[in-house]
């Protein structure tokens, strides 16, 4: 990460931070294992939202689900 | 001890007064640094008790001393998290928790020690000192609920209540030798606990035998209606052939003496996304934590810093009032969720959450329960920094993000503690207490 990102980082976060990044840098690089996951079935989000529409069509009747179109979130009619 | 205890409550034998008092002597000459508050009310509560029981009135928890991790409201008691921050908060009601135990008669005796705003898993980043481990005060208890562990551990309290985000009951349990049960997500309440990671907190109990937390569950879980997650949970449990699961990889000394005792069939399992989900908890939890935490900004309650302006002010409260590992949470959490990075971090760790449910979900129909290590053994104070603390979780974090129960039971006798985890299934409570009974009496 650059110094440039990681002061425009602490600005998001309103917060100070002393001294150099190297704590911060371990965290991502900790964290960055994820990006190393291949998607199997393509983009990522479709894979995601495929998952909770099968766990959601368990839980409520086919009629009673509808489709966020924008986020690709599935919701129970009547609670959008 | 908790049965046992209200038999002599019961009898005569002792009172909630005595026996209040022998804690409170207790935790004052104690140096594990378990505990950040004293309750000034306690010989009070301890009075009101021993009345209950003298009228017939009360339950197996009346007059029973116990503790609350500080990161759960206890009114006009202060409630820290372990941080510079709400150093001087003082809650104006209850958690759900303890006002449940409360209306049992239960003693409150004060407040435990913690990993500050429960991000640890040693109890050292707490702003009151480190938490010692009853059986070798040179090393950790383990965390977050570090001071909740050491007191049941270390005699100091009867049991105690924490809480679990990605292992914070069970892993200190294992390390300082006591019962660490983690219920579902949902099961319990969280009405009244400082939020850390919403989607994965859970309370949880500390004790010292399966029998115990089995009675503290039973008073505390069920619907709330001022926690929307919460809910009536009630499966029984018929007992029939164990099936038993173990992890090739994570078949260690403990879960080979559990497979031994437990029985039955032992079923080798195999769970995707292990490794990957050590990282994706820790996005997903600092990514909670940096909105959480987002209230912290000197204004509303907490600390308080000064400033030439009010963004200024803001700054400078959080940069002081926070300590170093919760401001570098916070940093990981808004990198995860800023734009440009959301899909390759935030995203992801989403994903492999799901699917690691789903996984669960097949390994549940075939096995009653999985067998698998908490934690490694205790290790120095100060010993491990940095990301090897975060691989301490590795046993406990796919639990969290699965959201099923878990318990950690004391596996070892001689030597350093070290606990066995049981998982079991989603809201399968009384199957999972049942068997970690049957594991716990198989030792003895």
């Amino acid at each position: 990460m650059t110094r440039e990102e990681f002061e425009n980082l602490k600005t998001l976060a309103k917060l100070d931070w002393e001294g150099d990044t190297a704590p911060f840098d371990e965290m991502v690089a900790f964290a960055s294992i994820l990006s190393c996951i291949e998607n199997e079935e393509g983009n990522e989000a479709e894979v995601l939202s495929s998952l909770r529409e099968d766990q959601m069509k368990e839980s409520y009747p086919e009629e009673e689900i509808t489709k966020n179109a924008e986020s690709g979130f599935v919701v129970k009619r009547g609670n959008i | 001890m908790i049965e046992e205890l209200a038999k002599k409550l019961k009898s005569g034998e002792t009172t909630a007064e005595k026996l209040t008092i022998a804690y409170l002597e207790k935790i004052k000459s104690s140096s594990l640094n378990a505990f950040i508050a004293i309750e000034e009310r306690a010989i009070a509560m301890a009075r009101n008790a021993d009345q209950l029981l003298k009228r017939g009135e009360g339950t197996v928890l009346t007059g029973i001393p116990m503790s609350l991790k500080d990161n759960l409201s206890a009114k006009g008691l202060k409630t820290t998290c372990a941080s510079k921050m709400l150093a001087n908060y003082t809650p104006i009601y209850d958690a759900t928790v303890w006002e449940k135990l409360k209306n049992q008669g239960a003693v409150l005796l004060g407040k435990n020690n913690m990993d500050e705003f429960a991000m640890g898993s040693t109890s050292e980043t707490s702003y009151f000192g480190a938490v010692k481990n009853p059986r070798d005060e040179r090393r950790v208890a383990g965390g977050s609920s570090g001071g909740s562990a050491s007191s049941v551990a270390g005699g100091l309290s009867v049991y105690a209540l924490g809480t679990d985000t990605g292992g914070s009951v069970r892993q200190p349990a294992s390390m300082c030798g006591c019962v660490g049960f983690k219920p579902t997500y949902g099961a319990i309440s969280r009405y009244g606990l400082i939020a850390y990671a919403s989607s994965l907190d859970t309370v949880g109990i500390l004790t010292s035998s399966v029998t115990d937390a089995g009675i503290v569950y039973d008073a505390i879980r069920g619907r709330d209606e001022k926690d929307m997650t919460s809910v009536d949970t009630a499966y029984p449990y018929m007992e029939r052939e164990l099936k038993v699961g173990y992890l090739k990889e994570w078949l260690t000394d403990e879960v080979k003496s559990g497979l031994q005792i437990l029985g039955g069939e032992a079923i080798e399992c195999q769970l995707p996304y292990l490794k990957e989900s050590l990282s994706a908890y820790y996005i997903i939890a600092c990514a909670e934590a940096s909105s959480n935490l987002g209230r912290y900004d000197g204004i509303r309650y907490g600390y308080r810093a000064d400033g030439n302006s009010l963004d200024e002010m803001i700054v400078n409260s959080r940069s002081e009032g926070f300590g170093e590992e919760v401001k570098k949470r916070i940093l990981l959490g808004t990198f995860a969720l800023s734009k440009g990075y959301f899909d390759e971090y935030y995203q992801k760790a989403c994903a492999i959450r799901s699917r690691l449910n789903v996984e669960f979900e097949k390994l549940f129909e075939k096995v009653d329960v999985l067998l698998l290590p908490t934690s490694a053994e205790a290790f120095l104070l100060g010993e491990k920094k940095g990301v090897d603390l975060y691989e301490q979780d590795q046993y406990t974090v796919p639990v969290n993000l699965a959201g099923l129960p878990a318990i950690s039971v004391p596996s070892k006798k001689e030597g350093l503690p070290k606990g066995l985890q049981i998982v079991a299934g989603k809201f399968e409570e009384a199957k999972l207490l049942s068997i970690a009974r049957r594991f716990e009496r198989g030792q003895e």
